[in-house]
């Protein structure tokens, strides 16, 4: 009898706590490569969010209550990112998933966030196809973005080609595209720049689009092929090692063009103008954005990273950092106990999101197959490599430096 | 513009025939299928990048300093596989050299990072210009190289003393043997030189391409499509195979959809498997 006492308080007890507990914290689940060859990324990401989850707690949190970082171990691989986010829904109890760093394992996490109806944040995957519906795949209504895809990475450069280098050439302009043949470059290539061409015939006119081997070893014989066709404008969706042999055999093969661009990737790196032995002076890359760069919120959060991190933050600083706060902002539309209800309830607060951060501005709505996709085309910004250096040049608001064209 | 691609079909072939070469004759000799030949040439394109990097050493002249390594590579590597029986020895030798190809690139990785590098040299962006097509410095050398190497090679293999032993050996190993051709010592040479060749091709390919450690992935599955085009452990042959697959890579490339570029290369070695499996010069002439 005693016994049986003694075991219903521990039980009632643990039922008890446990329920205290989950009413002080508000947890955020993040399946993210802590360990293998994405451990470089996942720890930018864990500063991230610890530093925005510290600023919100240091000011009483949402709705009085503190928010909680669990983070699980990926390893970057996709299979394990499910594990890990069932692990996260069920025994952690998380509100919401946000981040994963890969298109792969955001790939693998979306449909569990869907079946279980939680909430998940992408502020880094690029795939389209995460938000994107398809026929036989409909709409993760759970799963938001709110960085643009690899789709709209080509945006400024489509941008600065509409409203400086047309009206400056009055005529119609000759255009050679090549990309990568593997996923990455077929999402630039389908969802981002083809039907960009393909829409404004009237001033521009494709006269090369081809897919290239990541792998090819002479990529001349293809660079000919572009240099006879006489583009004025050679647009690149390239990695880093294809993109320094394309670079290098450009200048081999004497292709000339008035502007040269790539879409991000291999063209922002750094090691494309060592490599390539400057060979990329001058080129023009297309891609996300770091924020805001130029308003004094975005200075005060680099100067405060730069003090407490010791080192220049980039893209994924930016995204994870505000990622917490859009989701802070939603949380605030969370008023029950239950975590089946505060999950609806969080859904439905970020479908409300109409914010501006220091990374611009985030509203998730439905556009073209899109779902729950922010309308990031604007948080794209152009860059030039002079001198050696990558400087934004284009939007105007978000330039470092003039383009040189 | 299809002159200016045939010619840089044929430049690209010439380093293709050199990878091949070291390739065919291991495998004309002593039926080892060699995975490790690929890393072999990432092997040679780091020492030429450290050479180049540190002492300022040219890579096309630095293989006279790294040949003896590869050969001590290549008599270490042969000691593991001498055990393994002949009748094994083509799939034995697949794994085992597999195995050490893993090994080997990894290593790699963990001494050099996984981060890409290059050679540059001063001319690296000189060109000059032959029947309207703009050659690139760099190209034409390593091509030049390439093509002077299989030549002293191939007189090597038919005019020195060791070099009919090697063919011989190929040939047949117990006649070989009773015309008093140590096979063992020259089966160990044999090896030892195809790991050469494909050091020297790594050296002369590093100021045209990029550097690290899983690269060799990129050469392996060529080289074995020429080796069997031009037939096995014919010199002669792979020079041919090289050529042809360049070529037609290049032709590829220009004129057709990206997704039938991998099948013409496909395509030329299905025809050649089904139509004449001895490869094109494979079973007359073993050089």
């Amino acid at each position: 009898m005693l016994k049986t006492l003694m075991f219903l308080v521990v039980c009632l007890s643990l039922i008890f706590t446990q329920g205290v507990f989950a009413q002080e914290v508000f947890k955020i689940g993040a399946p993210l490569p802590m360990t293998g060859a994405g451990a470089a990324f996942g720890e930018k990401f864990k500063k991230a969010y610890t530093m925005a989850i510290d600023e919100i707690n240091a000011k009483g949190g949402v709705n009085g209550k503190k928010l909680e970082l669990v983070i699980d171990d990926t390893q970057a691989k996709p299979a394990t990112a499910v594990t890990n986010a069932k692990k996260l829904i069920t025994s952690d109890k998380v509100v919401a998933l946000i981040g994963g760093w890969s298109s792969g394992v955001a790939l693998a996490v979306a449909p569990v966030a869907q079946e279980n109806k939680t909430p998940y944040l992408l502020e880094h995957p690029a795939l389209d196809d995460i938000t994107k519906q398809t026929p036989d795949k409909p709409a993760n209504d759970y799963v938001f973005r709110l960085q643009p895809t690899t789709g709209m990475y080509s945006a400024a450069l489509e941008d600065f080609l509409e409203k400086v280098v047309y009206p400056k050439e009055k005529k119609k302009l000759k255009v050679a595209y090549l990309y990568v043949d593997n996923a990455f470059g077929q999402g630039v290539a389908k969802n981002g720049v083809l039907p960009f061409f393909q829409s404004k015939k009237d001033k521009f006119e494709l006269v090369v689009s081809d897919a290239y081997n990541e792998k090819a070893m002479d990529y001349k014989p293809l660079l000919i092929k572009v240099k006879n066709a006489n583009p004025d404008i050679v647009v690149l969706t390239s990695y880093l090692t294809d993109g320094i042999l394309l670079a290098k055999q450009t200048k081999e093969v004497g292709l000339k063009a008035k502007l040269f661009s790539g879409t991000g990737a291999g063209h922002s790196m750094q090691d494309i103008y060592e490599k390539s032995g400057g060979a990329v002076e001058g080129y023009f890359t297309s891609g996300p954005w770091h924020g805001e760069i130029n308003s004094p919120q975005w200075k005060k959060w680099r100067q405060d990273w730069e003090k407490k991190f010791k080192y220049v933050p980039g893209e994924h600083e930016i995204e994870g950092y505000v990622a917490i706060y859009v989701l802070a902002e939603a949380l605030k539309n969370v008023k029950s106990k239950d975590i089946v209800k505060q999950r609806e309830e969080l859904q439905q607060g970020l479908k409300a999101v109409n914010m501006n951060t220091i990374f611009g501005k985030v509203k998730f709505e439905n556009f073209d197959g899109y779902v729950n996709q922010n309308r990031a085309h604007s948080l794209t910004a152009l860059a030039q490599w002079q001198n050696g250096k990558l400087l934004q040049v284009w939007p105007k608001s978000a330039a470092e430096a003039d383009f040189k064209y | 513009m299809i002159i200016s691609i045939i010619i840089n079909g044929l430049l690209i072939g010439c380093i293709y025939s050199l990878i091949a070469v070291g390739l065919t004759v291991i495998f004309g000799v002593m039926r080892i299928i060699n995975m490790f030949h690929g890393d072999a040439v990432m092997l040679g394109m780091y020492s030429a990048y450290l050479l180049h990097e540190k002492y300022g050493i040219s890579p096309y002249i630095s293989p006279i300093i790294t040949a003896p390594a590869f050969l001590v590579i290549g008599l270490a590597i042969y000691k593991i596989l001498e055990p393994i029986p002949p009748k094994q020895r083509e799939m034995s030798s697949l794994i085992i050299t597999l195995g050490i190809s893993f090994v080997t690139a990894t290593l790699a990785m963990l001494i050099w990072t996984a981060d890409y590098r290059t050679v540059n040299l001063s001319y690296s962006q000189e060109v000059f210009d032959i029947f309207g097509t703009r050659i690139g410095y760099p190209a034409f050398f390593s091509s030049a190289f390439s093509v002077i190497l299989i030549i002293a090679f191939y007189f090597f293999m038919t005019k020195t003393f060791l070099g009919m032993s090697i063919r011989a050996t190929a040939i047949d190993p117990v006649s070989a043997s009773l015309f008093g051709v140590n096979v063992k010592v020259i089966s160990m040479l044999t090896f030892g030189i195809g790991l050469v060749l494909a050091g020297v091709a790594g050296a002369i390919l590093s100021p045209i391409f990029y550097i690290y450690p899983f690269v060799g992935s990129n050469f392996v599955i060529k080289a074995f499509t020429i080796v069997v085009l031009g037939g096995m452990g014919s010199v002669t042959g792979a020079l041919i195979g090289g050529l042809l697959l360049g070529v037609s890579e290049a032709l590829a490339s220009t004129f057709l959809e990206y997704s039938m570029k991998d099948i013409i290369a496909f395509i030329i070695f299905l025809s050649v498997l089904i139509f004449k499996p001895s490869g094109i010069l494979g079973g007359k002439s073993r050089v």
